[in-house]
């Protein structure tokens, strides 16, 4: 997790690339909180997702709960594939470790 | 806005492609000799208001070689999502690791990796049309897919303004002549006949472009636009212009082909549009490979067979839709063939005026390229009493019992007789697939493209059951061309029929004689669902079914009663839209409008009666409720002025502040049909 200001971004490894996609928005779902902003990793890479939030969402986030990304068409109801998650990147806060 | 890169701007000039002799398909060749130019402001050259991050502008030029001869319509190509950078040296990652993890998404490209050229992947396409006398454009837009994802619409206003400044640009080639081709362009481009493309992503860019430039009065005036397998996340509304949608039936990326709104949302959202409207449901093809950037064969990086990763996704296959042995899927060539011939009959016709391809364009007929993809259509005429006569639009709970024209709808060994599609005032979805299946554990949207938004009637029928809907006493249709409605097996009823739904269709006039034609004699439409693989297959995807009514034979056209349907197979289920009366005849079209004769066939009374097998009137079946569609226009943003301090040109960005004009050009070619 990386904090820049009132914003949160967090980067999950993946153990495979996700192909760019267009009808499919990642979303990460930690408990009933769900981010849609992401990225792809630093120097772009496909393995590494990262997750924006803001601040207050992030505070709202439960511990020890499944994290899930799911992917799927967003204008109907959305589908949840699960890469299997390799590691899980949580940074403190103001880009400290 | 563009910045300083602009002074940096370079052409390059790639090829001439001889022409040969324009024949009658509209994929062939036309009279022109094509050369292949690009421009290339830099990859920061460009920033769309709201958008965090630089973006290239850059475009391949495909145009007639003999500029003299313009000036020639203009087409803009927008490609979708997609890796943008990848590693020459290390190209598909590591053996066995997939051929997109050599690809990356970042903008611009760090280090000695390079872009991924999305945009020159429409080759084919696009030499094709300009070969008949058009400038086509193929832009590129790396820098908005490395950030797209952290905006709400998914960069839709920022591939929206990435076009009109690119639209802009050109206004500058021709009317001034502007670097990095000086005069070449001047009086060569006609801005009064505009085309937009957009793949994927690019298409809901292309949508955003059309609501921008209708609000700011049509500055520009874009003229037709192709959405090609497109998503719609925003569902905006799109009125008054042309529109074709094209669904890969095995799109592996945009799945739920939720492109289908584009179309469905537009039918009825303005009672005076008067443009025409399209979809070309196009069997056995993907997502990916009408781009050959994004095909394997063709590109070393980042290309993918999206089913095949969605199926491996899934850990499970189809052989409609996936490759491999025993597969039917179009080859990568197959499948651009048949995006060629259909992307040019469409701008030949929207552009050019060229009605030749008609009966293709409206699913009279199928382009020969077509070949295994078996395209089928559905067709929108203009919305004017000349052109179209709606009967029904089955959104409405009333629509069972009463239809569009205000008459009763009636029958008899109806099964089930529900609507469905619609959301409600609190947006609960009246699904049309009961089981929605599960993926990832979650419900999965993925086999009912026009939900919600497009109400259907979802019938379950007896052998011999019938569906009618009265007509106004002596209602005249002899004007028209043809009856046509909107229909898709509902492989959920019972049973689900080997050979898919056989129907007949009768008309009765007011004599009580009738005629009558079978659905199957001319569309497989309603064959049987393709694919098993829940939860992405098979498909509820309406499909345009047309009927000449010349074919009515016997039946007085000046004095219609109702329209009926038999289903004289087997017991099945259909899901069913649309019903009207289509397309002008013209004056030597042999519309029939004889008289006499009866297939001895009882009229019907009362409303549906939902008894399986039982003859008599009944009460009405039940209704679901809700009504409308969702709609959404995105508000204009005004670009921001400034050149950044290059001084050497104006910056063109702004979002439409070039004094385009809207027109067309009257080519007249042969047709059955007028609209």
């Amino acid at each position: 997790m990386q904090r820049r200001g009132d914003v949160v971004e967090i980067e999950l490894a993946l153990d495979r690339p996700l192909p760019p996609m267009s009808g499919a928005r990642p979303q990460l779902q930690v408990g009933d909180e769900v981010a849609s902003h992401s990225r792809a990793g630093d120097g772009g890479r496909l393995d590494r997702l990262v997750f924006t939030v803001d601040a207050a969402q992030f505070q709202r986030m439960p511990v020890d709960v499944p994290i899930v990304i799911k992917v799927g068409p967003i204008s109907n109801m959305t589908a949840a594939l699960q890469p299997r998650l390799a590691d899980v990147v949580v940074t403190d806060a103001e880009g400290g470790q | 806005m563009l910045r300083t890169a602009l002074c940096g701007a370079f052409a390059v000039a790639a090829a001439v492609t001889p022409a040969v002799a324009f024949a009658g398909e509209p994929d062939d060749s036309g009279p022109f000799e094509v050369e292949t130019l690009s421009y290339d402001f830099g990859d920061e050259a460009f920033t769309a208001p709201g958008f965090g991050g630089p973006v290239e502008f850059r475009g391949v030029v495909y145009s007639p070689a003999q500029l003299d001869q313009g000036p020639f319509p203009l087409v803009i190509l927008l490609h979708g999502r997609h890796s943008t950078c990848y590693d020459p040296a290390n190209p598909s990652g590591f053996p066995g690791d997939g051929s997109f993890l050599g690809a990356f998404s970042q903008w611009p490209c760090e280090g000695n990796r390079i872009a991924i050229p999305s945009h020159e992947g429409y080759a084919l396409p696009a030499t094709t049309l300009a070969s008949h006398g058009y400038i086509v454009v193929s832009i590129s837009a790396n820098g908005i897919n490395a950030a797209d994802n952290n905006l709400d619409d998914g960069g839709a206003e920022a591939r929206a303004r990435l076009i009109i400044t690119h639209l802009n640009q050109w206004a500058m080639f021709t009317e001034g002549g502007a670097a990095p081709f000086g005069r070449k362009y001047i009086g060569a481009v006609d801005l009064e006949r505009v085309g937009l493309f957009g793949h994927s992503r690019g298409g809901e860019g292309v949508a955003r472009a059309l609501l921008l430039d209708q609000d700011s009065g049509g500055a520009i005036g874009i003229d037709a636009a192709f959405l090609l397998a497109p998503v719609d996340f925003t569902r905006p509304v799109l009125s008054d212009v042309p529109l074709a949608v094209v669904l890969p039936y095995c799109d592996g990326d945009v799945m739920d082909l939720q492109g289908a709104h584009y179309f469905d949302d537009a039918r009825y959202a303005n009672p005076s549009d008067l443009a025409e409207k399209y979809i070309f449901a196009m069997q056995r093809s993907n997502h990916n490979y009408f781009n050959t950037t994004w095909s394997p064969s063709t590109f070393v990086s980042g290309a993918v067979d999206d089913f095949g990763a969605f199926a491996e996704f899934v850990g499970t296959d189809d052989p409609e839709c996936s490759e491999g042995a025993g597969s039917v899927r179009l080859t990568e060539l197959e499948q651009q063939a048949v995006h060629n011939a259909y992307f040019t009959a469409f701008f030949r016709r929207h552009l050019g005026e060229d009605e030749a391809f008609d009966p293709i364009l409206r699913g009279d007929e199928e382009a020969e390229s077509a070949g295994a993809a078996a395209v089928y259509a559905t067709y929108l005429a203009p919305t004017d009493p000349t052109t179209r006569l709606d009967i029904n639009h089955l959104d409405t709970d009333g629509a069972l019992q009463t239809n569009t024209l205000g008459e009763a709808v009636s029958g008899r060994g109806i099964d089930g007789y529900t609507l469905c599609g619609l959301a409600d005032a609190n947006e609960q979805i009246d699904h049309c697939v009961d089981d929605l299946g599960m993926l990832g554990g979650e419900p999965f949207d993925g086999r009912q493209p026009h939900t919600p938004g497009l109400g259907q009637l979802r019938i379950a029928f007896s052998a011999g059951a019938e569906w009618a809907n009265a007509l106004p006493a002596g209602t005249d249709a002899s004007a028209y061309g043809v009856f046509q409605f909107r229909a898709a097996v509902d492989f959920e009823g019972p049973p689900r029929a080997q050979g898919g739904v056989q129907m007949t269709v009768r008309l009765r006039d007011g004599s009580g004689a009738t005629a009558s034609v079978d659905v199957d004699d001319y569309t497989s439409a309603l064959g049987p669902p393709l694919g098993e693989m829940t939860p992405v297959l098979p498909k509820k995807q309406l499909n345009g079914i047309r009927l000449p009514l010349a074919d009515f034979e016997g039946v007085d056209l000046t004095d219609l009663a109702s329209v009926e349907f038999v289903f004289n197979g087997q017991p099945g289920a259909l899901v069913v839209s649309d019903l009207a009366f289509s397309d002008a005849l013209q004056e030597d079209d042999p519309g029939g409008t004889g008289t006499g004769g009866s297939d001895g066939t009882d009229g019907m009374t009362g409303a549906v009666d939902e008894s399986a097998g039982d003859d008599g009137a009944g009460t009405a079946g039940d209704t679901t409720s809700g009504s409308g569609t969702d709609s959404g226009t995105g508000a204009a943003q005004d670009g921001e002025d400034g050149d950044g301090g290059c001084g050497c040109r104006q910056d063109p960005a702004g979002g439409g502040s070039a004094p385009l004009l809207l027109g067309v050009l009257g080519l007249m070619r042969r047709r059955r049909y007028k609209s």
